[in-house]
């Protein structure tokens, strides 16, 4: 399941932060992707939040740093709906 | 094809079908506008046909995040046929910016400026309803701010109102006596006084876009208490079209006429074949969006925007509909010009073009048949196309969002186009009844009336510069803002020309502004509506203003005749008033003329001067 929602956030990242795919991992992050600044940052959560249906609330935004760790919250945020 | 992904418009591009892909790409918009799908339609549209992009630098002033409203803004600008750089103020820097000459705000020029301020940042003892004084303070500082601003650009500004708390502060009490809402209200209407007291200031009604789409869901506290964004996901492409709608009335990019088909757009079925009682068309049930969409379409009418008809019928049969069925909102009478036949759409939408003398790109076009769509687009590429999708029931909604069919300014001459349009024929009737030329002008009993540019008609001025493509020398383009400093220059002169005749008033016509260069006066702009083109109007205008430059001791009068796509009317117009090339450029051709001698002016038209 996770694997599936990790996929799909790479792909919504790729096209937000206008990187090639293959360029991002899990530990992909602000500090890793040049493109990736805080207002990409909000645009990136805004993104994942519309496909899947989520809302991030002030404690998660601080904590989403890492593709990974987008993916992790979402699939968390999925199974407790 | 109902639902569309990225990779069905890639698919099309890629096989070379990309009008379709462009009717997909809009389709998909509509469905899922997402901060990554606007990235996608920036990258694809410039390879699907439309119009060529205009380029246009737009600052966002501002006092909360609007920067994940940016991408939107700049997609749905694109589908009105614009590329729009975004310049954002600093957070609450709004004042600074405008008060200093020396701002970002000014060093990036742009020619559109949001004013996005709220209440809870500008005014907060307003906005949580314990000190309503704010917002006078809030409105005097505005005032101050729009003195500097005007004084340093010419752009045009879009202020916000301040939108309704969703709760007032002391409850049910409120709407008791003086509340706190009325304090908002009352703030919102001293707004409106002072964007009147300035050219090129409008509002953009915050408070009734939060309102209809419902103040509690629009606010996303999470997100205004993180990033200090106060509008929720799903509303941000809403914000970003409503931005986007000012553009085209801005740069006067505007529709002039909507073609419309009719079965199953206008009406749902086919008349040949279900007949009159079969059509559905209806205040309520099966008909309902079909009549609501002719009520989208009637209040065009009200903006200037004129109808006409494309669509492949019997004549009779459509007509009869139209003229018959007990809920038809949109008479015959209602339409400019019908082309009901059975020829190609393309022939007819050019025709409906060179009948009511306007430009393709004018144009813009309703059909449900997506085969028709994209035949269109493929070939008038310049013709705005709708996307109606195939249910009926969006129809209205769509008509209603297109910022082409925006005015931010009413003129007599727009409310009443549809009747200068039916006098239109009237004289058209009356030429083929008295037979040459000079008889029918005669008959017309022109009376033609010239005043210098003042105040009252400053914006249909601009807005003549802004749409005259046809009978116009040098397509200079001028905002409102733009004129009014023009007009205030030393040694520019600018006069408005108005024609009436026996069939009724033609308006405000024609726009004639010299600059006064030592002892030559230089026609820096002359031009005139397509409707009185070939009435001689031109040479009353030209006789009239080198009589007022003799007067203000010029010798010769010059002007620059700058070829466009559209301006092959007024190619002539120097050469026929014994101008002689001064000299070219370019393909660009300056005229004179010597001042000594008057030009002749027919004696059957009636000259009003009035110099005020």
């Amino acid at each position: 399941m996770t694997e599936v929602i990790f996929e799909k956030v790479r792909r919504m990242a790729a096209e937000v932060l206008d990187v090639p795919l293959d360029t991002l991992t899990a530990d992909s992050s602000a500090d890793t992707v040049e493109s990736w600044d805080s207002v990409q940052h909000l645009n990136l959560i805004l993104e994942v939040e519309q496909n899947f249906g989520v809302q991030a609330d002030l404690e998660h935004m601080d904590q989403l740093q890492s593709l990974g760790a987008i993916a992790e919250w979402v699939s968390r945020r999925s199974q407790s709906v | 094809m109902n639902h569309w992904s990225r990779e069905a418009v890639k698919g099309l591009i890629e096989a070379g079908s990309t009008a379709e892909a462009r009717g997909g790409l809009e389709s998909l918009w509509r469905q899922q506008a997402s901060p990554a799908l606007a990235n996608f339609v920036l990258q694809t549209i410039s390879q699907l046909p439309g119009p060529p992009l205009i380029p246009v630098a737009v600052t966002i002033l501002r006092s909360f995040t609007v920067e994940p409203m940016v991408p939107f803004l700049r997609a749905e600008a694109s589908f009105e046929g614009f590329d729009v750089q975004v310049s954002v103020g600093g957070f609450n820097a709004w004042q600074q910016e405008m008060h200093d000459p020396q701002s970002s705000l000014y060093a990036s020029q742009p020619r559109v400026v949001f004013l996005a301020v709220q209440a809870r940042d500008a005014a907060p003892g307003l906005w949580d309803g314990t000190d309503f004084a704010q917002g006078e303070e809030a409105l005097s500082q505005l005032g101050s701010a729009l003195a500097s601003f005007r004084r340093n650009t010419d752009a045009a500004l879009v202020i916000h109102t301040f939108e309704q708390p969703a709760e007032a502060g002391s409850g049910l009490f409120d709407a008791q006596g003086e509340g706190q809402r009325l304090a908002i209200q009352r703030f919102n209407a001293g707004l409106l006084r002072l964007a009147k007291e300035y050219s090129g200031v409008y509002l953009l009604d915050y408070d009734a876009l939060t309102a209809g789409h419902g103040r509690i869901r629009w606010f996303d506290a999470a997100k205004w208490n993180a990033v200090r964004l106060p509008v929720a996901g799903e509303f941000l492409p809403v914000l970003g079209r409503e931005w986007a709608r000012y553009l085209p009335p801005l740069m006067g990019k505007t529709t002039k006429v909507v073609v419309l088909d009719l079965d199953n757009t206008l009406w749902g079925g086919v008349i040949g074949e279900d007949g009159m009682d079969g059509i559905r068309l209806s205040p309520e049930g099966p008909g309902a969006p079909y009549y609501a969409l002719q009520a989208a379409l009637r209040d065009l009418t009200r903006r200037g925007i004129l109808l006409a008809v494309a669509s492949k019928n019997n004549l009779a049969d459509a007509v009869e509909a139209m003229d018959r069925h007990p809920h038809m909102l949109l008479r015959q009478s209602q339409f400019a010009v019908m082309r009901i036949n059975w020829q190609d759409k393309a022939t007819n939408l050019r025709a409906i073009a060179a009948e009511l003398n306007v430009g393709l790109d004018a144009l813009a076009f309703l059909d449900d048949n997506p085969i028709e769509r994209q035949w269109i687009r493929q070939q008038l590429p310049e013709v705005r196309v709708l996307e109606l999708g195939q249910d009926a029931r969006g129809y209205a909604q769509l008509v209603r969002s297109v910022g082409s069919f925006e005015v931010l300014y009413l003129s007599q001459e727009d409310r009443e186009r549809g009747t200068y349009y039916t006098q239109q024929r009237q004289r058209a009737d009356l030429a083929q009844a008295v037979g040459t030329v000079e008889a029918y002008y005669r008959s017309l009993e022109q009376v033609i009336r010239m005043m210098p540019v003042r105040e009252a008609t400053l914006e249909r001025t601009a807005q003549l510069t802004q749409k005259t493509n046809q009978f116009n020398m040098t397509t200079r383009r001028y905002t409102v803002a733009e004129l009014a400093a023009a007009v205030a220059t030393t040694g520019v002169w600018a006069w408005t020309v108005q024609v009436s005749d026996k069939f009724g008033d033609n308006g405000i016509v024609g726009v004639i502004i010299t600059r006064e260069r030592g002892r030559i006066w230089e026609i820096d702009t002359f031009l005139l509506s397509c409707r009185v083109i070939g009435r001689a109007v031109e040479t009353v205008m030209l006789a009239l203003v080198m009589e007022a430059g003799r007067k203000a001791g010029a010798e010769g009068i010059e002007g620059w005749f700058r070829p466009t796509k559209k301006n092959t009317p007024a190619r002539e117009v120097y050469a026929r008033h014994g101008f002689a090339v001064v000299t070219e450029q370019d393909g660009e051709i300056y005229w004179g003329r010597p001042l000594s001698e008057a030009l002749m002016v027919p004696e059957w038209i009636r000259v009003e001067e009035n110099q005020d």
